[in-house]
């Protein structure tokens, strides 16, 4: 379960100007919901997740996942837990360029230990999202949607509990991001979702739908 | 264990043999021409170690050329070693071994058939350098042969391997490249420079040091206005003009209470036409046996009985055998000892006990073609050793100076003053040259860190981002830093090397200055520091990266990298 109590983040961009990028959240999310969170583009969305994925300090307020308070924890015990429990679909590519597909895939297996099943999980994964045939091939190499499939792929690598999507199916053509809708909604059945998407049509896909406007969140 | 890894130890063991391949004629047995000071020695006319001074002509010799050569095989050798460490194609590594297979057998035949070595058989390079050399090249052949294989049995085309720090990092290294080698090659210019500064320093210093201690010491007496003949003898071993006073000094020596112990010398030399008699021309040094404390500490073994009146002993760079019968001056010695290395003009003198010395001169006027000038009661110099006291050894030297006018006096802090200005300040000018170099390398190789800065960035918050704690960064940006410092380090100490040994080969003769090597202990000290000062430079240049992570939240990382 993931609860958000207050949560503020304020963005100080000079000295008298700043900027109330999320205010004051208020949020309870069960496990299992698929929450999509629509918002124009500015809102505070990405801040949010990121704030949720352990990513962005607040400036105040809380988030707790199944009661534990996360910007208590030090750090290793945070990057710990973004590990284990969360997975993040970043809003633009955020692939390693030195690194081939399946070493990508790989990455945060690294610091929860790898072996052969991680590399068959791997392999499961890049059937999943289409590209078994690609895992030798380095980032650049790929398209975008590609690219963003390998990166769906890396943030189910560890089997979160959580999974932060910003933007998946952004710059990507109607077949594709059905497709990869439909991926979240099969990743839904092991998972918690939280998806933000511009996309208003795309709330279909969730069970619980949410719009964002000028840091406040509300519930549709 | 995998063939990955069978490859790298068969790899850092290989970069090591062809490191030692390196060094191995240079420093650790050095050959013959290493010894110092090679240009002016005479040598007996047997002996084509490095050098025959035949006349003016100087040349060296084939073991010099070999222990070039050497160097010549061993760098490609490092080379290919650390290629076979980091590169993972099978097929590339075997390309590599087979390389590293030829430049093994390159080092054996070098010494051997290629080039070879000194006729002399007790000559250094025939004693040490060429047996280390077959020994080296034999393991590298062997090693080189078992990386072929174990490269020829892999089968996987492409099995990634399991993900780690080291891979990361590797990774990494591999694909920056610029930034790679501009790192590298800043650091190892800059260690390079300041291994080689110091290692000239340490090495000068030990000279003058052993210069001064060699002699036993502390005020050495000749006849007033023969200080730079006593210098330049000390230096080439060359006696230009004789130099002689009354040995009655001695009395008067004695009488002052600072001195502890007075032992006089006498310098003469054989005479290259009188073909009948002497050998070959040498020094000639009549010392006295009962108060010596200058030559007979230098004994490579101990006397088992007492030098008789005709019983000679032999410097370093002579080969007579020992036991063996030679004449001067139409007088029959017998080879009773040799002396360790002194690294001064005495390595190729003859030493004779003052009575013998005597009845030689004596003698010369009918037996020789050309006599001796010295009289019985002559000698060239007086050693003297003060006592440690209120007084010290430029009080005492004074003292001399007013109570004997008939003498000038010689201390180890006045000795080589000219030489040593010289050497100093171009090694100043070196030294200096070399700091420079570390902070415009530590700046430069900073700047090139940073300057990826953006990419690093991204990539470092990703990693963050799917789990990557602050310490795990650290280490990997500290252990990136470190591994492109050592390489550069490593680079530098192989290149400020060459530069110590093109100064020891070309420079220091001309500079008239018997140098003796630093000793391997403290060219390993000098290599260690150099490379802390490589790791500390690495450490710099990862700084903006570190402060960097340490402070910033990972999705800022991440989103500041877009840009
Ligand atoms: N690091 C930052 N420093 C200052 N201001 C920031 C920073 N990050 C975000 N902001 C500001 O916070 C607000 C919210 O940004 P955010 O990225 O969360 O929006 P978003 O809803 O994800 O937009 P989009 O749909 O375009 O991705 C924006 O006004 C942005 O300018
Ligand atoms: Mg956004």
């Amino acid at each position: 379960m993931i609860e958000l109590k207050d949560l503020t983040k304020i963005y100080r961009q000079s000295s008298e100007l700043s900027v109330k990028a999320v205010d004051r959240v208020n949020l309870k999310i069960k496990s299992g919901d698929f929450a999509v969170i629509t918002g124009r583009s500015g809102s505070g969305k990405t801040t949010l997740l990121s704030m949720i994925g352990g990513l962005t300090k607040p400036t105040y307020g809380k988030v707790l996942i199944e009661g534990i308070d996360l910007w208590n924890l030090d750090d290793k015990t945070l990057s710990a837990f973004r590990n284990r429990k969360i997975g993040f679909v970043f809003q633009f590519p955020s692939l390693i360029p030195t690194l081939s597909v399946l070493e990508n895939l790989i990455v945060p297996a690294v610091f929860s230990g790898v072996n052969l099943k991680t590399y068959r999980r791997a392999f499961t994964l890049l059937k999943l999202v289409g590209l078994a045939e690609k895992y030798h091939a380095y980032p650049h190499q790929l398209s975008a949607g590609q690219q963003r499939r390998v990166t769906i792929a890396r943030a189910l690598i560890n089997k979160p509990e959580i999974v932060l999507a910003d933007e998946p199916t952004s710059d990507l053509d109607e077949d594709t991001e059905r497709e990869i809708m439909e991926l979240f909604k099969q990743i839904n059945t092991d998972a918690t979702i939280l998806l933000v998407t511009h996309n208003p049509e795309l709330s279909v896909y969730g069970n619980r739908h949410f719009r964002m406007s000028q840091g406040k969140l509300t519930e549709l | 264990m995998t063939g990955l890894n069978k490859a790298k130890i068969f790899g850092i063991t290989l970069a090591i043999l062809g490191i030692l391949v390196i060094l191995t004629p240079h420093l650790i047995f050095p050959v013959c021409e290493y010894h110092g000071i090679s240009a002016t020695v005479i040598l007996p006319p047997t002996y084509t170690g490095f050098v025959v001074t035949g006349g003016t002509a100087t040349m060296p010799f084939k073991c010099y050329w070999m222990a070039w050569a050497e160097v010549a095989v061993g760098i490609p050798i490092v080379v290919s070693a650390l290629m076979l460490v980091f590169i993972r194609r099978p097929e590339t590594r075997k390309v590599l071994s087979l390389i590293a297979l030829t430049l093994g057998v390159m080092v054996i035949l070098l010494p051997t058939a290629l080039i070879g070595t000194c006729p002399e058989p007790t000559a250094p390079c025939n004693t040490g350098t060429k047996p280390a050399l077959l020994a080296l090249g034999a393991v590298i052949v062997g090693i080189s042969l078992s990386a072929f294989y174990t490269a020829g049995k892999e089968k996987t085309p492409y099995l990634p391997e399991i993900l780690n720090t080291s891979s990361l990092v590797k990774q990494d290294i591999k694909g920056r490249a610029l930034r790679s080698t501009l790192t590298i090659a800043c650091i190892a210019v800059a260690v390079g420079s300041l291994f080689a500064s110091s290692a000239l320093m340490e090495g000068i210093n030990h000279s003058i040091e052993l210069q001064a201690n060699k002699l036993g010491a502390d005020i050495i007496v000749v006849p007033k206005g023969e200080r730079e003949s006593f210098e330049h003898l000390l230096l080439t071993g060359m006696l230009e003009k004789p130099f002689y006073m009354d040995r009655s000094v001695e009395e008067k020596l004695k009488e002052i209470p600072q001195v502890e112990a007075v032992t006089p010398q006498l310098y003469m030399v054989t005479l290259t036409e009188a073909s009948c008699c002497a050998i070959w021309s040498v020094l000639l040094v009549g010392f006295d046996v009962e108060t010596d404390f200058v030559v007979t500490p230098w004994l490579s073994t101990p006397l088992r009985t007492p030098l008789g009146r005709d019983d000679v002993i032999q410097g370093c760079y002579l080969l007579l055998p020992i036991g063996g019968e030679t004449m001067f001056y139409g007088h029959h010695f017998k080879i009773k000892a040799k002396l360790e290395p002194m690294g001064t003009g005495f390595d190729a003198a003859i030493f004779i006990p003052m009575e013998g010395a005597y009845v030689m001169a004596e003698e010369s006027y009918y037996k020789a073609e050309k006599p001796l000038e010295v009289k019985r009661g002559q000698v060239s110099a007086f050693f003297l050793r003060v006592k440690p006291g209120r007084y010290s050894v430029e009080d005492v030297a004074t003292l001399i100076n007013i109570k004997i006018p008939a003498v000038d006096t010689i201390t180890s802090s006045n000795m080589f003053q000219t030489v040593r200005t010289q050497v100093s300040s171009i090694l100043q000018t070196f030294f200096v040259t070399g700091g420079l170099l570390w902070g415009m390398a530590t700046a430069l190789s900073a700047t090139v860190f940073s300057m990826m800065i953006n990419e690093r960035r991204r990539e470092i918050g990703l990693l963050r981002a799917v789990g990557a704690n602050k310490n795990y960064i650290f280490k990997l940006l500290v252990f990136e830093a470190v591994i492109l410092a050592l390489i550069g380090g490593v680079i530098g100490i192989v290149g400020g090397g060459s530069i110590v040994y093109f100064f020891n080969t070309l420079i220091i003769p001309s500079l008239d200055f018997p140098y003796i090597p630093p000793t391997l202990n403290s060219l390993g000290l000098t290599m260690g520091l150099s490379l802390c000062l490589a790791v500390a430079t690495g450490f710099i240049a990862a700084l903006h990266p570190l402060i960097l992570v340490g402070k910033t939240d990972p999705y800022d990382l991440i989103r500041r990298g877009e840009i």
